[in-house]
């Protein structure tokens, strides 16, 4: 008797012991930490593009999603700080150790210190608990090794993306806007080369110079803050920073082609086109809205729509790809790699407080971020109430949003929390984005190609068709770099102070306060861009010798 | 009964002035006519572009009076259900900063003018050395999260109450009065506290009376420290809220861009102008009744000696 | 005044130093009570940070925080002057904060004395309420009106064309920042800055004036010899400090005033330090570069007051 009490006793105990530390989670086989009343209780700071996600539909859609994919209760303490001063205070945070329990970061490469110092945590550690983040990582290029540090730590769950309609579409840079209405009243057509966009200007010019055309400017910038010459890279086959050039790696605005791209941009200042404000005007938006301009080659392609519902009916803004030169066809910045992807690109993603107590569950709930079932659900809403499957066998926005105007249904998608208003990320900050779902409640924009003449498109697929595969710049299909801790820092601080001289005196360049036929001024400037960073030129080479030409192959569009 | 008193002697006085330069007046009267209109015109041109249609702006048809009157700046600016929580907040904040930040300076800088102090020359020393030395961004932020006052009032107000540069103003100011006074006062036997309290104090309305001015609008005026310390958005400042209004229209986050957009049939300068007016317009409310008690403590000033 | 006292003290009998502080200490419970309070705020908020000048000489390690850092000596100070276009940063910190100084101190004190020759009152009020209006803006907007007024179409361009010049983009490049910096600052401070003056001209005995009109004197000679010197302290104080500030510029102000046409040309200290803590997380670079800051600051204000001091012990500060 008091043995098989004891033997109960025993066995009790045991099982006991087990649920105590080897609770169920979502991953079979795996033990997680066993949590008081089975509830996650954490704190998590994230960011707000415009819309406070926390109260929406959505956001209780990811929670009771979340609590049931893990099994347990979550008690989560939201904060969440518009973007602007979100970006402020990060480093604040990060050096005074501030973090909460899960934490939105946009800050790159930086992280590694703070890694290193112990204050985020190394995800790789918990490369157990993820099933689905594998999958955006294995979808990018290079894989694992494209993302993990040279001593296989990892601290960043990074923004990726679902470019589901497999098409290397972009949203800057990528295409001019024209005004269609004057090019059609006046039997014109957008340039496809850039000497056909040189006569285009002049033409354009005339027009103003007759009054036939009531506006101030044949050219401007799409918004001050952008450099004016982003617009006119694409086309002379270069770049603004530091860039994979298909060859190897270079800082664009020293390279000859740069220098060709200046000459040109000073020929079409002196001839008058560019309206003398390209860099200072903070309204360039309604100078397109009430018809000032007449074409506007460096712009976010979205901005079209708006300046069309913003402006008088007369007045069309319409896209057409950049002009092709002697270099080829001009390359598109930021096309999307197809497939589920990480993008080329890391900058954002989401942190781990280093200190968290469970960090089995978070890594795990974070990670649940990236299936299907969460992102496809907080890019499209709800079935049957936000979006129907169409005929088509597509998805479709249901008529709650599109028998609104298009100007309102960024909005109303941000009210319920939907993600592709742009304006709300649910969930932690930030789950992968479905650029097509844009195109699916945005309006379509006037177009023009060689082929077709004018027609009704949509940028994020007309400028992945226009272009064609020749199109993608080499940079988005960049090696992968395998470089120390201490050189990536280098390099983020170089690319910081030498793209903002080399900004500041293109705009000199370009309006003829530099001379740009001038060999001696250019290699002024070539040396004034080096000297902002002291071993520019090793950290250049550094970055060269550690390019992997093999990761290359992992392209396929 | 001060007031009637002083005034007699004080325009007989003035009269005698005038009677001295005619041409004087007139010179010193236009140079500030000048200058009120140079204060104002750029004003008059805000409010005429808050209220103008986006067309007539960028046609450059506005100079000071609203073209084709548009308030669609103020609609999205008032629409916005957070922006009078923000006002509340925002007052509150000015308030209790202004009155632990002039009371706590005069409280150190009368001691401080009383000349033989003893402690006088270390408080002035540590004082002195707090206007050009700081820890920095992180130490302070490290010391407002350990006392636990993020996303309280104290977090804004009190770092930035007693500060070098008013103590030393106010004692400069409290040894214009303090001389004999004290010195008579100690004599009638009344401590140091009651010397301050009913004696000083009174003879100081105009010095309160113009830092709790500088206080309130650099409390209502402030955004960096709340933007730091404070993260619950319904207790966030006015300065705040009103730059996410300016750029609430931020569409198109995705990961490699962050554009802005600007929203509805309006001019970017619309809102911001219009973010403008409503800032200052509760200043200009408030300040005709701080005025009212301003000039009263010139006038003791004045009346005194 | 109590001076007598203490005299007396000393006269009774010879004490040694330390007991003699003790005793004054007691004497002036009440004056020492009263600094408590804000002694305690000013210790616990500006010297409770304090031990953070320690990152200027130190690799900042944030998972180790300031006290187990390691110490690199001076080698952050080092990289400033070896990584950064160091030269630059500091003549332009200069210009901006000399010419700052020179323009904007006289200001205030001018529309003062000028105020207080104002006989009708409601004029001078109304006046005063004016000046006063520019302060209550932020310095966000305050830069966005200089955008929109500075542009081809703006109100100064409109200024510009009434007097038969050319309409130039006037926020481009460095040309108009100077003016634009230390005109803004003018319009913005005059007016407010001028409060502190009248304070204390409200001090003045009106007798000094009926004496001067007896004795015949005119309205110059009036301001010279009874205002000025009533505001002579004042006035010192005022820019003994500001000569403290000729390093440290309003970095909002920069940051919010650059484009992209002039961001490079015209960093300053203050500018570069947000930039390189804010931006790049470099907070023990910053720190080295803010510490250099505060001790020309510092000796800065010394050498005033060390002048001021030897034209007239009375007016300096300590």
């Amino acid at each position: 008797m008091k043995k098989l009490l004891a033997l109960a006793i025993a066995l009790l105990l045991a099982m006991g012991c087990m649920s105590a530390f080897a609770a169920d989670g979502p991953i079979e086989g795996l033990d997680y930490p066993d949590l008081p009343d089975n509830t996650l209780k954490i704190t998590v700071s994230t960011a707000n593009f415009g819309t406070d996600q926390v109260n929406t539909k959505m956001m209780k859609l990811w929670q009771e999603k979340m609590e049931e994919y893990l099994g347990i209760k979550l008690d989560i303490t939201w904060t969440t700080i518009p973007w602007d001063d979100f970006r402020s205070n990060e480093s604040v945070k990060l050096a005074a150790k501030d973090l909460a329990d899960v934490n939105t970061y946009s800050q790159g490469d930086l992280v590694n210190q703070y890694g290193a110092e112990g204050v985020v945590l190394n995800l790789n550690d918990y490369l157990d608990y993820m099933v689905y983040y594998p999958t955006f990582v294995e979808g990018n290029v290079g894989g694992w090794d494209g993302i993990n540090n040279l001593d296989g730590s990892s601290y960043v769950f990074w923004d990726g993306y679902d470019n589901d309609v497999n098409l290397a579409g972009a949203q800057s840079f990528a295409a001019y806007a024209y005004r269609f209405d004057v090019l059609q009243e006046y039997g014109l057509e957008p340039a496809t080369t850039w000497e056909e966009f040189k006569d285009l200007c002049a033409d354009l010019q005339a027009l103003i110079d007759s009054g036939e055309v009531d506006a101030d400017y044949v050219l401007h910038n799409g918004a001050s803050w952008m450099a004016f010459y982003r617009g006119f890279v694409g086309t002379f086959h270069t770049w603004d920073t530091l860039y994979w050039n298909g060859e190897e790696w270079a800082f664009g605005p020293i390279e000859d082609n740069f220098r060709e791209m200046l000459t040109e941009l000073h020929e079409l200042y002196e001839l008058g086109y560019i309206n003398s404000e390209f860099q200072t005007d903070e309204s360039a938006d309604d100078e397109a809205e009430n018809a000032r301009i007449l074409c506007v080659p460096t712009l976010w392609a979205g901005s079209v729509q708006t300046w069309n519902a913003q402006s008088d009916e007369d007045v069309v803004w319409g896209l057409a790809y950049l002009p092709s030169s002697e270099h080829g066809t001009a390359w598109k910045w930021g096309s999307k790699i197809t497939g589920k992807n990480l993008g080329t690109n890391l900058q954002m993603g989401i942190i781990v407080n280093a200190e968290t107590e469970y960090p089995e569950w978070i890594v795990s709930m974070i990670d649940y971020q990236y299936s299907p079932d969460i992102y496809l659900m907080l890019n499209w809403g709800v079935e049957g109430e936000d979006w129907y499957l169409g005929d088509d066998g597509l998805r479709h926005y249901t008529d709650k949003f599109m028998a609104q105007p298009v100007s309102d249904r960024a909005q109303l998608l941000a009210d319920e929390g939907i993600m592709s208003s742009a304006s709300a990320r649910t969930g932690i900050a930030f789950v992968p984005q479905i650029f097509s779902t844009i195109a699916a409640y945005g309006d379509t924009e006037p177009w023009w190609s060689p082929e077709k003449g004018y027609y009704e498109g949509h940028y994020w697929y007309e400028t992945a068709f226009n272009g064609g595969v020749e199109s993608i710049s080499p940079y988005d299909r960049a090696p992968i770099v395998n470089v120390s801790d201490e050189t990536k820092t280098a390099r983020a601080a170089l690319k910081s102070a030498c793209e903002s001289y080399a900004k500041t005196e293109s705009v000199k360049f370009i309006t003829g306060e530099l001379d740009i036929t001038d060999d001696a001024v250019w290699a002024a400037y070539v040396e004034g861009v080096k000297s902002q960073y002291k071993g520019f030129d090793d950290i250049i080479a550094a970055q060269n010798e550690g390019t992997d030409l093999e990761s290359l192959s992992m392209y396929h569009d | 009964m001060n007031k009637t008193n002083a005034a007699v002697p004080k325009k007989a006085v003035r009269n005698k002035i005038h009677i001295g330069g005619y041409s004087f007046d007139i010179v010193n009267v236009t140079f500030l006519v000048i200058c009120c209109l140079l204060v104002l015109l750029p004003f008059m041109r805000v409010l005429a572009i808050s209220l103008s249609s986006s067309r007539m702006i960028d046609r450059n048809m506005v100079s000071i009076w609203p073209r084709e009157l548009n308030v669609k700046g103020y609609e999205i600016v008032f629409s916005n259900v957070t922006i009078y929580r923000a006002y509340g907040w925002t007052l509150l904040y000015s308030v209790v900063y202004t009155l632990i930040s002039v009371a706590m300076t005069a409280c150190l800088a009368y001691p401080l003018s009383v000349s033989d102090f003893v402690l006088k020359k270390p408080i002035s020393v540590l004082l002195l050395i707090t206007m050009f030395f700081s820890g920095g961004t992180v130490p302070s932020y490290l010391l407002i999260r350990n006392l636990g006052l993020k996303n309280t009032l104290w977090a804004l107000v009190l770092p930035g109450a007693v500060s070098a540069w008013n103590t030393f103003l106010y004692r400069a100011f409290f040894k214009g009065i303090s001389h004999e006074i004290r010195e008579a006062a100690l004599i009638d036997g009344a401590g140091d506290f009651r010397i301050l309290v009913s004696i000083i104090a009174p003879l100081s309305k105009a010095l309160f009376a113009t830092f709790s001015l500088f206080a309130i609008v650099g409390m209502w005026n402030s955004y960096f420290a709340a933007m730091l310390y404070i993260e619950d958005q319904s207790r966030q400042t006015i300065q705040n809220i009103l730059r996410s209004i300016v750029y609430t229209s931020v569409t198109a986050t995705f990961s490699d861009a962050s554009l802005p957009m600007t929203n509805g049939a309006v001019n970017a300068l619309n809102v911001q102008y219009a973010c403008l007016v409503a800032t200052i317009a509760p200043l200009l409310v408030i300040y005709p009744f701080i005025q009212k008690y301003f000039e009263q403590g010139m006038q003791v000033g004045a009346v005194k000696g | 005044m109590t001076g007598t006292a203490s005299t007396k003290l000393i006269g009774k009998r010879r004490q040694n130093p330390i007991l003699r502080f003790f005793t004054l200490l007691y004497k002036q419970r009440t004056l020492v009570a009263l600094c408590i309070l804000p002694m305690a705020l000013v210790f616990v908020f500006s010297y409770g940070p304090m031990y953070g000048v320690l990152i200027a000489f130190k690799n900042y390690n944030a998972g180790k925080g300031v006290w187990r850092s390691q110490w690199t000596g001076f080698g952050n100070f080092q990289w400033f002057f070896e990584n950064v276009n160091s030269v630059q940063i500091i003549l332009q910190t200069l210009k901006v904060g000399v010419l700052s100084l020179i323009f904007t101190y006289p200001m205030p004190i001018i529309l003062a004395l000028s105020l207080n020759e104002v006989a009708k009152k409601g004029f001078k009020r109304t006046v005063q309420s004016i000046s006063y209006i520019p302060h209550f803006i932020s310095v966000v907007v305050i830069c966005t009106m200089l955008n929109e007024f500075g542009s081809v179409n703006g109100l100064f361009n409109d200024v510009r064309a009434l007097f038969g010049l050319d309409r130039v983009n006037m926020n481009a490049g460095t040309n108009y920042f100077m003016l634009f910096y230390i005109g803004s600052a003018i319009w913005q401070g005059a007016g407010w800055g001028s409060i502190i003056y009248l304070s204390a001209l409200s001090n003045v005995d009106t007798s000094l004036y009926d004496v001067a009109n007896i004795d015949g004197a005119n309205r110059f000679q009036k301001i010279r010899h009874i205002a000025l010197p009533a505001i002579l302290p004042t006035t010192t104080i005022v820019l003994i400090l500001n000569s403290g500030n000729i390093l440290s510029q309003d970095f909002t102000k920069i940051l919010l005033m650059m484009n992209n046409t002039n961001r490079m040309d015209l960093e300053v200290i203050s500018t570069y330090v947000y930039r390189i803590g804010i931006v790049t997380g470099e907070f023990d670079h910053g720190t080295a570069v803010n510490l250099l800051v505060s001790l020309v600051s510092l000796i800065l204000v010394l050498t005033t007051n060390r002048i001021v001091k030897s034209i007239d012990p009375e007016q300096a500060m300590f």
